[in-house]
């Protein structure tokens, strides 16, 4: 018992195994020149976008799975889970908002807020009753695209669907850090641009002694 | 935020059927009421020609200007590879997303990797 500060305090300096750099400190911009920073800035980045795009195949892969296996399942269906059973009126569910970055967005939650801000403008309180009660079918009648396969779709398809649904949301992020990737890199051309320019500002004021 | 953005709302898919109806099943299909265009173009690799995944690169980069993100079979932007690099334009974003049957590939991974790398330094 008596040795169990030591053992604790031992632990807490041990680091991971798979840390190689153990004494690693993030570096001080000031210290170091503004474009090392940039440059651990982009490494980090890509090291990110790489794990995405990874995560992003595993989710696809696994949908691509569990979409043949639905297939095999329900087998005695005479077509196949594919293009004989898309909807010809569709309506996307799932819509990209564009801000400082990409976001995936809910369109069912979008209409419901419209509709709230509807009801506090109407004065006449039969309509508002009225509304209230739209509001709530609205809500009832939240639209699942998986129901164009029919009503009674098996397991695997459900888990396909989870699937892709994950794999939309790896898709926006892997994008994401894309541009941020391409923002990166501008910058390190710019400053690059600027030392150059400084060099030959130094050249020239070192050069007309030798002419 | 400019107004051009505020209208890229959707996802558009070039893919093949798999694919397509995985994309579905996520919910970002929209067919339009009126002209009835869709937002996934479905890509038969026996039947369906270069030109033609070469129109519906077009139609969904630069006809329409509702569309965010546009994704494609990595290996039919293969097919129209020229068009997907030269592509240069910040909307909408195309990415590249792997398919049934070829799924993204090591080689291409660190290819990817290299290339960026050389951005660098």
């Amino acid at each position: 018992m008596s040795k169990e500060p030591e053992l604790n305090e031992k632990l807490s300096q041990l680091e991971l195994s798979d840390d190689l750099f153990p004494q690693y400190e993030r570096p001080d911009p000031e210290k170091t020149g503004s474009k090392e920073a940039l440059i651990i800035d982009y490494l980090e980045t890509l090291d990110n976008y790489t794990t995405r795009q990874e995560q992003l195949n595993n989710e696809l892969k696994e949908g691509y799975i569990q979409l043949s296996r639905a297939n095999y399942v329900s087998h005695s269906l005479s077509k196949p889970y594919g293009k004989d059973y898309w909807d010809e009126r569709v309506k996307a569910i799932r819509k990209v908002a564009i801000g400082e970055e990409f976001k995936i967005v809910d369109v069912d939650d979008v209409s419901k807020k419209e509709n709230k801000d509807k009801v506090g403008n109407i004065r006449n309180r039969k309509q508002k009753e009225n509304d209230e009660k739209k509001v709530k079918e609205v809500k009832v009648k939240k639209y699942n695209p998986i129901n164009m396969f029919g009503v009674l779709v098996p397991l695997q398809l459900r888990q396909s669907q989870s699937n892709f649904i994950k794999g939309l949301d790896h898709i926006v992020e892997v994008v994401n850090l894309r541009n941020k990737l391409d923002q990166i890199s501008e910058k390190i051309e710019k400053l690059d641009k600027e030392v150059d320019r400084q060099d030959n500002k130094e050249e020239n004021e070192t050069n007309p002694d030798v002419k | 935020m400019s107004e051009a953005q505020k209208n890229r709302t959707l996802l558009a898919v070039i893919g093949d059927e798999d694919t397509i109806t995985g994309m579905l099943l996520a919910g970002i299909g929209q067919v339009d009421d009126s002209t009835k265009s869709k937002n996934f173009y479905v890509v038969d690799d026996a039947k369906t020609t270069d030109e033609q995944i070469d129109q519906a690169f077009d139609e969904y980069t630069s006809e329409r200007d509702d569309i965010a993100i546009l994704l494609i079979n990595q290996h039919l932007a293969e097919r129209i590879r020229f068009k997907v690099d030269n592509f240069t334009k910040a909307f909408p974003a195309i990415l590249e997303i792997p398919s049934k049957e070829h799924p993204y590939g090591k080689f291409i991974y660190y290819l990817n990797l290299f290339f960026q790398s050389i951005v660098i330094y």
